[in-house]
């Protein structure tokens, strides 16, 4: 290094002044050369606004509606590199190439830059000396990227519907099969009701016990009683012709006969009417009518002696007819009785296992039809939501590139002002230079 | 005529006398005071109103205190009290060299305080065109570091080529960098101005470490971070917790430490200077300061600094006593092997990799961000600064200088770049081989040790366009320059010039 004044710098400059222009103006002419046959590429930028979350809805609140703060975009390092990634991934790429087949992949990705601002962002920013060709590819990726986006965030819910249609035909398909079951089960016992038929069953039981019950009182009842009547029938002697004559009518047997029939036929009515039900109804008239031609018949037998004028003496023996049918029925009665409360008792020992297996397969039912309703709940809302659209992203025509906003690179301005700075550098560094060899050639001539 | 005229003017010798104006004058003085006042209440109603305002704008809310209305007033106070400072510092020395230096060389530490630099060095210039004006010529050097200047500056300007905007305000002040690679090596020609201009990078180094330390006592008060660092930058997850990272008045731990690790090192290595050469009192003191200075690196929890100072600390030994080399490699090795067998060498390393999250993973996702970018266009590289708009989802520079260089200028600016390192290099190396003399050595090898920790920290910081860079590159060279000259002061001095009892002039005027 030696040892030199400003003075010195200043003069170099000031001597040479003229080559110093000269680089200048060569430089700036050429830079003007190259403006007049190069043509600057179109710089077109696209912007992408990405909030971290989506808008999203429910069913059950309108909370979740309503956003509750500013939607922040996304400051997520890890989220920024995926969306990074995936504008230039193959994915999204082949899309535009698709519409522009001029470009190979690899130039494809040299005009395409991506990058989050400031802002939080997505930009993508592309290059192509055709401005609206810049214009059109920075918004055709931002598409593409939307796209891609929005079936990425859509995978998961298709997936799960998928999963959901299938699974609720298999729900809907194993319901009939056991709905198919407990009808079967149902018919096998005979009833389309087992609770109610339980119920039924045990119903009669009871009454079949009770009427059994009534028997055995009723024939203790006539033991104690057929004595005493005849006793007091006894002491009076016209009542025991009179009871002879009757033994031996043959149309008063008859009418017992038939009353005796009509008791059973009552007894077994029963079973399944009450004493309202019209048959039931009808055949106590019947009978009331029987058993006044029966006392008839026995009170013309008796009308020869002088036995009619006691009233006492023919209630006596109306019950002694009464007591005489009840006994003719009574073993047939109790024959019906005690061979339908067996068939009840054995129906009724089967019960709880049956009862049991019709629980188990209407609980079968029910978890399918429950496992279905659920399905076909979440199918309906996640179709909703895919109709819908779950979009992350938002993006207006403010934010899409546009012939406004695209920018020329390099600008006239630029190359010229880069030409004359360039100039006057090269220019003074090839002065000092010069004067270095001039200094030199004048201590070392040659 | 003009410079003539010009000359004469300041040749005068200066009045001091307060002048008296006369009644009209002292009116329109009390208006212009007036004036002034209402100024300044109106700015300070804007302060109050916006300036919190404006905090939150630039995004440096988190990083300062919060919420304390009108910081700007204080502040403007404080740099009024500064300033006055400055100015009674002027008037004691008689001159206004070494503040002006200090007040430059303060700024090589200050990057958070605005145009400081900027403005210090149009001060110096100013008064270097002053000076000039009265001596009729100032002394120039023009060193061979600043022949690759140009390509550097060609390469930058390709930018305009490249992308829709250059970012002018950063290449103006970036080029102000560049200027001190003419300024020191043309000021500082002596070892005393050498001397003077070292202890300036010291006071320098203890004003930004000193306001770390009160960094970290308020952000301990506060239970926050309380530095200039943003966001993530300004906090480290240690092992007993999340500790905040200091930062001097730089505006990253990293850079911080960037600039008081060569200053460390130089320290320790001048206090093991022999007892001839170095009195007790300043060997204590030089190592007092290199500690002091050494914990404030430790509280910046940058990585990168404790590396480079730990590495090239070892070397001072080699470096000091050559003839211990083969003991002190046996030692270090066995050290190195203990560390190992323990599991203390990996404790060390997998506690300092977590004390940054996924600051190692980030770089690496950087760096092949700067290398997609470099790929681009090999040779002149996509343009300064637009790397932040390519697939960077960080909006940062790539975390290593020289990738840093590659992506934004290319082959063609890598090659200015190294270039420039490989002539100061081969000027430094050179001059080393030739100078006998022991203490330019030091001054040498000290210079050069500094240089190294700070290329072995730009692999992992971005420091290209930090102007402590620059100006390390200039005093390297100074170095290199001043130890090539004889012990006389020279005649032609206009900076710094000796005191009378030296056989200097003595201060006059400005």
């Amino acid at each position: 290094m030696e040892s030199r004044t400003l003075s010195d710098l200043v003069s170099v400059v000031y001597r040479r002044w003229p080559g110093i222009l000269l680089v200048v103006l060569g430089s700036v002419g050429a830079s003007l050369v190259f403006q007049a046959k190069y043509t600057p590429a179109w710089r077109a930028s696209a912007k992408l606004y990405l909030p971290d979350n989506p808008p999203t809805f429910s069913f059950s609140s309108e909370k979740a509606n309503i956003p509750t703060q500013a939607p922040i975009p996304t400051a997520r390092e890890d989220v920024q590199l995926g969306m990074l990634s995936l504008i230039t991934s193959g994915a999204a790429l082949e899309r535009i190439l698709e519409k522009h087949p001029e470009f190979t992949l690899q130039e494809l990705r040299a005009k395409i830059v991506a990058n989050i601002t400031r802002e939080k962002m997505l930009q993508v920013t592309a290059t192509d000396p055709d401005m609206h060709k810049a214009i059109d590819l920075a918004n055709e990726v931002l598409a593409a990227f939307r796209d891609l986006y929005k079936d990425l965030v859509e995978r998961g819910p298709r997936s799960n519907l998928a999963t959901f249609q299938e699974g609720l035909k298999t729900a809907e398909e194993n319901q009939k099969s056991a709905q198919d079951a407990v009808l079967a089960f149902l018919d096998s016992l005979g009833s389309i009701n087992l609770q109610t038929e339980v119920q039924r069953l045990v119903q009669e039981r009871n009454t079949l016990r009770n009427n059994l019950e009534e028997l055995d009182s009723n024939k203790k009842i006539r033991e104690t009683r057929r004595p005493l009547l005849m006793e007091i029938i006894g002491e009076r002697p016209e009542f025991v012709e009179a009871s002879q004559s009757i033994g031996r009518n043959s149309a008063y047997v008859n009418t017992i006969k038939s009353l005796s029939n009509l008791e059973i036929e009552r007894a077994t009515l029963l079973l399944q009417f009450t004493v309202e039900h019209p048959k039931v109804v009808a055949l106590d008239e019947r009978m009331r009518v029987l058993r006044e031609q029966a006392a008839g018949e026995l009170e013309m037998i008796q009308t020869g002696s002088s036995l009619t004028r006691d009233e006492e003496v023919k209630r006596m023996l109306a019950d002694l007819v009464n007591m005489d049918i009840a006994e003719s029925t009574d073993a047939e009665k109790r024959g019906i009785y005690t061979a339908r409360l067996a068939d009840v008792e054995g129906k009724l020992k089967n019960a709880p296992v049956n009862i049991a297996e019709l629980s188990r397969l209407n609980n079968e039912v029910s978890r399918w039809r429950d496992l279905a309703s659920e399905l076909k709940r979440r199918i309906y809302e996640l179709e909703l939501h895919l109709r819908h659209g779950i979009d992350f992203t938002y993006v207006n025509e403010y934010l899409l590139a546009r012939e406004k906003t695209a920018k020329a690179v390099p600008t006239p301005q630029n190359v010229t002002i880069f030409a004359a700075a360039t100039g006057l550098i090269v220019g003074v560094f090839l002065a000092v230079i010069l004067e270095i060899i001039a200094l030199s050639r004048m201590r070392r001539p040659f | 005529v003009f410079l003539e005229q010009g000359r004469a003017a300041l040749m005068e010798p200066v009045r001091r006398r307060i002048r008296d104006f006369g009644p009209l004058g002292s009116a329109l003085l009390m208006l212009a005071g007036l004036g002034v006042g209402v100024l300044v209440a109106w700015l300070v109603n804007l302060d109050h109103a916006y300036g919190e305002w404006f905090l939150f704008h630039r995004g440096r809310r988190e990083s300062v205190i919060r919420d304390i209305p009108m910081l700007f007033t204080y502040l403007s106070w404080i740099l009024l009290m500064l300033l006055t400072g400055w100015f009674a510092l002027v008037y004691m020395h008689g001159e206004s060299d070494r503040p002006i230096l200090g007040l430059l060389v303060f700024s090589l530490f200050a990057d958070v305080i605005p145009a400081l630099y900027q403005g210090s060095l149009a001060i110096l210039l100013l008064l270097l065109l002053i000076r000039s004006i009265r001596h009729g010529d100032l002394p120039l050097r023009l060193s061979p570091v600043l022949i690759p200047i140009p390509f550097i500056l060609v390469s930058y300007l390709i930018t305009l080529l490249k992308a829709p905007a250059l970012g002018a305000s950063d290449f103006l002040f970036r080029l102000s960098y560049m200027v001190m690679l003419v300024v020191f090596p043309s000021l500082i020609r002596t070892r005393r101005q050498l001397r003077i201009l070292f202890h300036y990078l010291i006071i320098g180094a203890i004003i930004s470490s000193t306001v770390s330390y009160a960094e970290y006592g308020l952000s301990i008060a506060l239970g926050q971070a309380v530095t200039f660092a943003p966001g993530a930058a300004s906090k480290a997850a240690s092992p007993i917790g999340v500790l905040p990272r200091a930062t001097g008045l730089m505006a990253i731990p990293n850079h911080f430490s960037n600039t008081i690790c060569p200053i460390v090192a130089m320290l320790i290595y001048f206090a093991t200077r022999p007892r001839k050469l170095l009195s007790t009192s300043t060997r204590i003191l030089y190592l007092a300061i290199a500690a002091y200075l050494s914990v404030a690196v430790g509280l910046s929890f940058s990585r990168s600094g404790w590396l480079a100072l730990g590495a090239v600390t070892m070397l001072i030994p080699v470096l000091r006593w050559p003839k211990i080399v083969l003991p002190y490699g046996l030692f270090l090795g066995a050290v190195a092997l203990v560390a190992w067998q323990s599991g203390l060498a990996k404790w060390l390393y997998d506690t300092a990799k977590a004390l940054g999250g996924g600051s190692v993973d980030f770089r690496w996702h950087m760096n092949h961000i700067g290398v997609m970018a470099w790929l681009t266009d090999p040779l002149f590289g996509r343009g300064v600064g637009t790397i932040r708009a390519f697939f960077n989802p960080y909006n940062l520079e790539v975390h290593d200088t020289f990738l840093q260089v590659l992506a934004d200028m290319g082959l063609f600016g890598l090659t200015g770049f190294l270039a420039l390192f490989g002539i100061l290099a081969h000027r430094s190396f050179a001059r080393l081989a030739r100078t006998r003399d022991r203490v330019d050595r030091d001054w040498l090898i000290g210079v050069i040790i500094g240089f190294a920790i700070i290329l072995v920290q730009c692999l992992f910081t971005m420091f290209i366009w930090i102007r402590f860079l620059w100006a390390w590159i200039a005093i390297t060279d100074t170095v290199v320059e001043v130890t090539s000259q004889p012990e006389e002061e020279p005649a032609d001095l206009v900076f710094l010039r000796p005191p009378p009892n030296l056989g200097g002039v003595p201060a006059h005027g400005i």
